[in-house]
């Protein structure tokens, strides 16, 4: 890997865990699903600084250049990072529907007991957002 | 003053109710039910005891967050947070809440480690026990000896501050770090603390290295976003 690519390499990282950084320390993002980003740039790093280490993983797994190597590692590793999001957001989809379902029986119980006004409610149009 | 004792709870069906009768004639209390699989919400109907039942599984940060904004809606003075398990013994309650009485603390933490008397622990919960305080002395520059510690009491400026902010998962050191960090006052005191006598810790091997990486970042953060 020649230097100039090298270079780019690191400092698109370096701005890339830098605003993840700055996403944590705001509170717009979670922890817990920040760390396989911030892993797998600081892998990325080591890969390209380290390119002996890269040039014999490539050859192992039988591929010739270590550039394409490492975009096809990239390539999986993002497919990996896609899939336990999609999970995470199957689970919380679970959660919420299990939450609406709740609070809708609950609000059933507090009506029935006078706790709540029973309220005929104006007929508005439907935002997209609020439909599943 | 009003004091609570917040009692999360996750299928501890066989301890809950010796762990509620042991203080529920000297101070209020509150169940905090994380979705139990087992007959534990049963075992407070059956007992008339006071719960809080969460319609969906949050975890221990979700739900000991929970006895909080009760606490605050509720307008308690002192909150302390007692483990349903049976590891925690109400006779210690006095001790931990008298420093925040007496004003000279906000936040008591009951620590095994001082004294190093009663259930120690097995061995990796002690490593990593020692690592957080390392770690909590080098951020800080305070000692804290039991950060992982479920007992801990606290006034009403920090009901108010972890019924708005707490962690999810593993709360206890992280927790302490953003109370040291914002300058609130934090002690601890002796305690002894009883084996778990029923049930399981929720806390495998593997996940305890995952929580430990996560809990060590979270507080590096805490101490950039603070510095």
């Amino acid at each position: 890997m020649n230097t100039t690519l090298l270079i780019v390499i690191v400092i698109t990282i370096l701005i890339g865990e830098g605003y993840l950084f700055y996403l944590l320390k705001n509170d717009k993002i979670e922890l817990k699903y920040t760390l396989i980003w911030i892993i797998g740039g600081f892998l990325l790093l080591l890969f390209s600084v380290f390119s002996d280490f890269l040039i014999y993983i490539t050859h192992l797994f039988g591929a010739y250049d270590p550039v394409n190597f490492i975009y096809f590692l990239g390539f999986i590793y993002i497919f990996g990072i896609l899939l336990s999001l999609t999970i995470a957001l199957s689970r919380n989809s679970f959660r919420v529907k299990s939450l609406a379902q709740k609070h809708a029986l609950l609000e059933r119980k507090l009506r029935k007991k006078g706790l709540i006004e029973e309220k005929n409610v104006n007929v508005q149009p439907e935002s997209e957002n609020d439909r599943e | 003053m009003k004091v609570l004792v917040i009692i999360p709870a996750y299928n501890e069906e066989k301890s809950i109710k010796k762990t509620v009768e042991s203080l529920k004639n000297r101070y209020d209390y509150v169940i905090v039910n994380d979705c139990s699989t087992d007959s534990t919400k049963n075992v407070c109907i059956e007992n008339g005891f006071n719960y809080i039942d969460l319609p969906i599984n949050l975890g221990i940060g979700g739900g000991v967050q929970t006895g909080y904004m009760y606490a605050k809606e509720q307008n308690y003075d002192i909150a302390i947070q007692f483990d349903g398990d049976g590891q925690h013994d109400a006779d210690y309650i006095e001790r931990i809440i008298e420093p925040i009485i007496s004003r000279e603390a906000n936040v008591v933490i009951g620590s095994r480690y001082i004294k190093k008397e009663g259930f120690q622990s097995s061995f990796l919960r002690r490593l990593g026990i020692t690592f957080f305080e390392k770690l909590i002395k080098m951020i800080t520059k305070e000692k804290i000896t039991d950060a992982t510690s479920g007992f801990r009491a606290v006034d009403k400026s920090v009901i108010l501050f972890f019924s708005e902010t707490y962690p999810r998962d593993y709360p206890e050191p992280e927790s302490n770090v953003a109370l040291i960090l914002r300058k609130y006052k934090v002690i601890e005191v002796p305690v002894i603390m009883n084996a778990r006598e029923e049930g399981e810790s929720s806390i495998t091997s593997i996940k305890s290295i995952y929580y430990m990486i996560k809990v060590t970042l979270a507080i590096l953060l805490d101490y950039f976003r603070y510095k």
